[in-house]
């Protein structure tokens, strides 16, 4: 019993760490829908964001995925990070996303999918 | 009377850690989740459990409290670590009292995403894997000297106001207690199934205004361990879900139990609190 449990747990392992081995987040140009391995981990398809500024002194991101008030929060800490972003103004019920910049320079709209996807969500629009 | 100072002692010594610590959610109380902290931030979470245990002649009264930090690695990976602090009264006849205070059994946890399908505005579906081990404890009073490897799978979707999480987790017991309270705690391993069901309660709908949201919270923990015992407990809660930290409130409720080798659970309270740094 315990060969075959130890068995099952190394099946276990090995599951997580091919995970793991198999799905390291596109940074641009990637497939978006569907990661190395088959593994589905990112839905952004970062071939609409293209690395051109944002223009205009706001824009309204539509993200997807955010289920709860802490998945805001967990978004809008990442966004602040960066230094070009301002204010964040989060609405959960229309999925929309109202970033305001600071000064002239603006970040690039491949910026926001990866910091959009690493926060854990979708990003679908830029506005 | 010096044993009912020190009990005092140790009692407030858990009550005033709990607001030492304070941080993720759409979580229940007890079920894992598909969730994790973006990359370089941190979630802490209390939970303060009181349990009484009786059976196979002990009567087992139990304060934890279990402090857990956990690290986002990457976006699809988190590293978890959960202490308990621990307060043990074991009853073995009228004057055969046992007292033991500190650290239990020590868990570390690597969860990775491997499936997410994003669904409508706040729609999510995902399924995860983790590994891990439970720790021998520093306190040799509690817990076994071994380390117990596990590894599981989790799954979530939250359609709308509903948010459903089921995990799977085999635990390899390599040593163990000879008395054991808890499940898992004995001389063999654990297959153990939770599922809950949460319920979103206020508001009907988000608003940009939305600073928190109040959930009602269903969990079943089923246990099965190669020894033949088995149980099944039922916890109902609340749980409200501000923007940088949660709050739950349950109960456990034995509703199933086939146990010979260790005491059956009459009751349990869980109040957590979860802060996103």
């Amino acid at each position: 019993m315990k060969t075959f449990s130890l068995a099952v747990l190394c099946s276990g392992i090995s599951f997580v760490l091919l995970g793991c081995a198999s799905s390291s987040p596109p940074v641009s140009g990637g497939e978006g829908a569907s990661g190395d391995g088959g593994a589905i981990v990112a839905q952004t398809n970062f071939e609409n964001f293209p690395d051109e500024p944002v223009a205009g002194d706001t824009a309204t991101l539509t993200v997807t995925g955010m289920s709860c008030p802490m998945c805001s929060t967990n978004l809008e800490l990442e966004l602040m990070d960066h230094p070009m972003i301002g204010e964040v103004t989060i609405n959960l019920e229309t999925s929309s996303v109202v970033i305001g910049f600071v000064g002239r320079s603006h970040p690039t709209q491949l910026e926001l999918a990866n910091l959009v996807h690493d926060a854990g969500y979708t990003l679908v629009a830029i506005n | 009377m010096h044993s009912m100072l020190a009990r005092a002692r140790r009692v407030l010594m858990l009550a005033l850690a709990l607001p030492a610590v304070p941080a993720a959610a759409q979580e229940a109380a007890l079920t894992p989740s598909v969730t994790f902290p973006a990359k370089g931030r941190t979630t802490v979470r209390q939970q303060f459990h009181s349990m009484r245990h009786t059976g196979n002649g002990v009567d087992v009264a139990q304060l934890r409290l279990n402090t857990s930090a956990t690290l986002g690695l990457d976006r699809d990976t988190s590293l978890a670590l959960r202490v308990p602090l621990v307060h043990r009264e074991d009853l073995r006849s009228d004057t055969d009292r046992l007292d033991t205070f500190g650290v239990d059994e020590v868990t570390l946890t690597l969860k990775r995403r491997l499936w997410q399908v994003d669904h409508g505005g706040y729609g999510s579906t995902r399924l995860g894997a983790f590994v891990g081990a439970h720790l021998p404890a520093p306190s040799g009073d509690l817990g076994s000297d071994s380390v117990d490897p596990l590894a599981g799978l989790v799954f979530m979707t939250i359609v709308e106001r509903h948010g459903f999480n089921a995990a799977l987790t085999y635990t390899l017991t390599t040593a163990g207690d000879s008395e054991p309270i808890l499940p898992g705690a004995s001389t063999d391993d654990l297959l153990q199934l939770e599922l809950a069901y949460l319920y979103r309660l206020s508001p009907e709908t988000y608003t940009a205004e939305t600073e928190g949201a109040w959930y009602a919270l269903a969990e079943v923990d089923v246990n099965y361990e190669t020894n033949g015992d088995r149980d099944l407990v039922f916890t109902p809660g609340v749980l409200y879900e501000a923007k940088r930290w949660a709050l739950e409130v349950a109960v456990h409720l034995p509703a199933i139990e086939s146990l010979d080798e260790r005491p059956a659970l009459d009751y349990g309270l869980v109040i957590g609190w979860r802060y996103l740094f």
